[in-house]
């Protein structure tokens, strides 16, 4: 108790020192203008506003070390309070990769081919919709573009349980990969609005160009927009691909019991809500399932980053 | 024959339109719309998946709105009511002000990438590190609270559990509310800026006259989006174990009662009326937004 009264009178302590010497500068800013500009301007709140940042930055990274690094301890030295190993063990890795009950290699293969067909043709489809609802002209397409709107404002959770119900009467598609796949192939209005808003952007005389050098429509399409659009449908292809392989709820409603069909999300679910849990190997687990995710926003955050701002844009 | 060759063009524009919006409608149709009206013609029924679906008028909604009975289904409305609505706020809140900061430092690129390593990751995956993190035995954070002199908090404690449920969603989801933001900060011209400083408007009045008007379409959209996606939250729940907890969510009273059992059309019920309800709560934000959302540059 005592230890946490010193903490807390620390950090009050500290603030009021900082707002008082925010304060005392803000009064001497009354006579002297450049004296503020550059003291409580510049310095510190820029100070400031490293140590937050720092700070935050710094209880993100966190869960994601201790989960690596409990990922090396052997499995009684998980419950000991040092957090870093006694003993560093690549045991775990090789225990979840290659145990033919996890089966987390057989996990992450499942993950990824679930979620590359409904990605690769769901871009296609999204962006062919997007040319159709951009640059072609034919009687009802904005209300065509309307509908589709409409439809994202449904929330799924009236869909849940029908769509269960449907699936596995009238498809029959209930543990199989099936309805992870099948849906996503049509596209997504989401991907819709992101490609058509960047449609939008490209010239129309690249369309009339193609018109009279004697392509068709579609050709105009296949032969020059979507070369030009690859950047957008890249960036809409690693979202949906790192949105399928992140998915949950697909995967726990219709896959079903059979483990072979297991994605690594799936895995991992299961041995975190296993009656015994082994941290050191659920951590391993959960370090190679983040591994993919974290390894492709670093290298292509630009494409990460830059078209969810576009997607806001349109909205908001 | 002028006339002729543009309806002939126009036509062809037509084909090819229907040929490319043929997938997503066939998509939409099948995967949306049959569902969502088969969720409404059962939810007047009585269904157990084996039997056709017997006719039962409004019997599933008296059910539903009989408070003195269907008591759970409320409850978890109340607290996913709370749970959502503070974590929007939060994320919105904390996403504002560490843009801010962001823009004002140099190395903001670095922190904005660390920043918003948790949302492209797994829940699954992070939801496990946290129900570690969470231990009240080993976990880290409790050695913390040790430290300080708190012995033997249970982080998931019928009283505890919506703060920590809601510091690890906000953990997992600011991360997008301050990029947008951060995006939207650089879209603000400067010389609105430098006029507020000719002014002699301080940071704290800059930041109210000029950045949160500036910036409201973003806060809107974020409170939108925030508000309806975790009304329906359910994964962090489930992978953290908290299934068993049902008072917590609404959606696992909806599932209960599908899932297993015989009670579809009451879950359909449920679910509709849930979903008119998120409805109601987008269009609600919808209207509000033109007293307060800024549209002019």
């Amino acid at each position: 108790m005592y230890r946490l009264i010193i903490i807390v009178a620390t950090v009050v302590a500290v603030c009021v020192a900082y707002f008082a010497t925010v304060a005392l500068l803000h009064k001497k800013e009354v006579t002297d203008k450049v004296m503020h500009r550059r003291l409580v301007g510049k310095f510190p709140q820029t100070v400031l506003c490293y140590v937050v940042l720092t700070a935050v930055a710094l209880m993100i990274v966190f869960p994601f070390l201790y989960a690596l690094l409990l990922s090396f301890k052997t499995g009684s030295d998980v419950f000991g309070t040092n957090i870093f190993p006694e003993k560093f063990v690549i045991r775990n890795y090789k225990t979840v990769l290659s145990d033919s009950d996890i089966r987390l290699f057989g996990g992450l293969l499942n993950s990824i081919l679930y979620a590359l067909p409904p990605c690769l043709i769901g871009v296609m489809t999204s962006t062919m919709a997007a040319y159709a609802l951009s640059r072609l002209h034919f009687k009802g397409r904005d209300q065509i573009f309307a509908v589709l709107f409409a439809t994202i404002c449904i929330p799924g959770v009236i869909t849940l349980i029908p769509s269960y119900i449907m699936f596995a009467k009238l498809y029959g598609w209930v543990d199989s990969p099936l309805p992870l796949i099948i849906p996503g192939m049509c596209g997504s209005v989401t991907v819709i609005f992101f490609l058509r808003q960047f449609l939008l952007g490209l010239p129309k005389e690249l369309d009339e160009a193609g018109i009279i050098d004697g392509l068709s429509k579609g050709g105009v399409f296949f032969r020059i927009i979507m070369p030009l659009s690859w950047p957008a449908m890249l960036a809409q292809f690693l979202l949906a691909f790192n949105a399928g392989y992140n998915d949950f709820m697909g995967p726990l409603l219709y896959i079903g019991s059979n483990k072979s069909l297991y994605t690594v999300q799936l895995t991992v679910y299961s041995m975190a809500s296993a009656n015994v849990k082994q941290m050191e190997k659920i951590m391993a687990a959960c370090v190679i399932t983040l591994l993919p995710s974290i390894v492709m926003f670093t290298f292509a955050q630009k494409y990460f980053l830059g078209s969810s701002i576009s997607v806001e844009g349109l909205k908001g | 024959m002028e006339k002729v060759k543009t309806r002939k063009l126009k036509n062809h524009d037509a084909l090819w339109g229907a040929a490319f919006l043929a997938p997503i409608t066939a998509g939409m149709i099948l995967f949306v719309l049959i569902p969502i009206g088969y969720a409404v013609y059962l939810s007047f029924t009585k269904y157990d998946m084996f039997n056709a679906p017997v006719w039962r008028g409004i019997a599933n909604y008296q059910r539903l709105f009989d408070l003195s009975k269907e008591t759970q289904f409320w409850l978890s409305l109340k607290n996913v009511a709370i749970f959502a609505v503070l974590v929007s706020l939060l994320n919105v809140f904390i996403g504002l002000i560490l843009a801010n900061m962001l823009k004002s430092c140099k190395a903001g690129g670095v922190y904005k990438v660390i920043l918003y390593l948790p949302t492209v990751c797994s829940v699954v995956a992070t939801t496990a590190i946290w129900s570690w993190m969470y231990n009240s035995d080993y976990g880290p954070i409790s050695a913390l609270l040790r430290f300080v002199g708190i012995n033997g908090y249970e982080f998931f404690a019928p009283a505890h559990v919506m703060p920590s449920m809601i510091f690890m969603c906000v953990w997992g989801g600011f991360g997008g509310s301050m990029f947008l933001y951060f995006a939207a900060l650089k879209n603000i011209p400067s010389y609105l800026y430098e006029a507020a400083s000719i002014d002699g408007a301080g940071s704290v009045r800059t930041f109210f006259k000029i950045t949160f008007p500036m910036v409201s379409p973003t806060t809107f959209y974020l409170l939108l989006i925030g508000l309806v996606g975790n009304l329906q939250v359910y994964s962090q729940f489930l992978a953290i174990g908290l299934d068993g907890y049902t008072p917590v969510l609404v959606i696992f009273c909806y599932a209960g009662h599908g899932y297993g059992t015989t009670t579809y059309g009451y879950a359909c019920a449920m679910g509709v009326f849930y979903g008119l309800l998120v409805g109601v709560v987008a269009f609600v934000n919808f209207r509000l937004s033109k007293y307060w959302t800024n549209y002019d540059v």
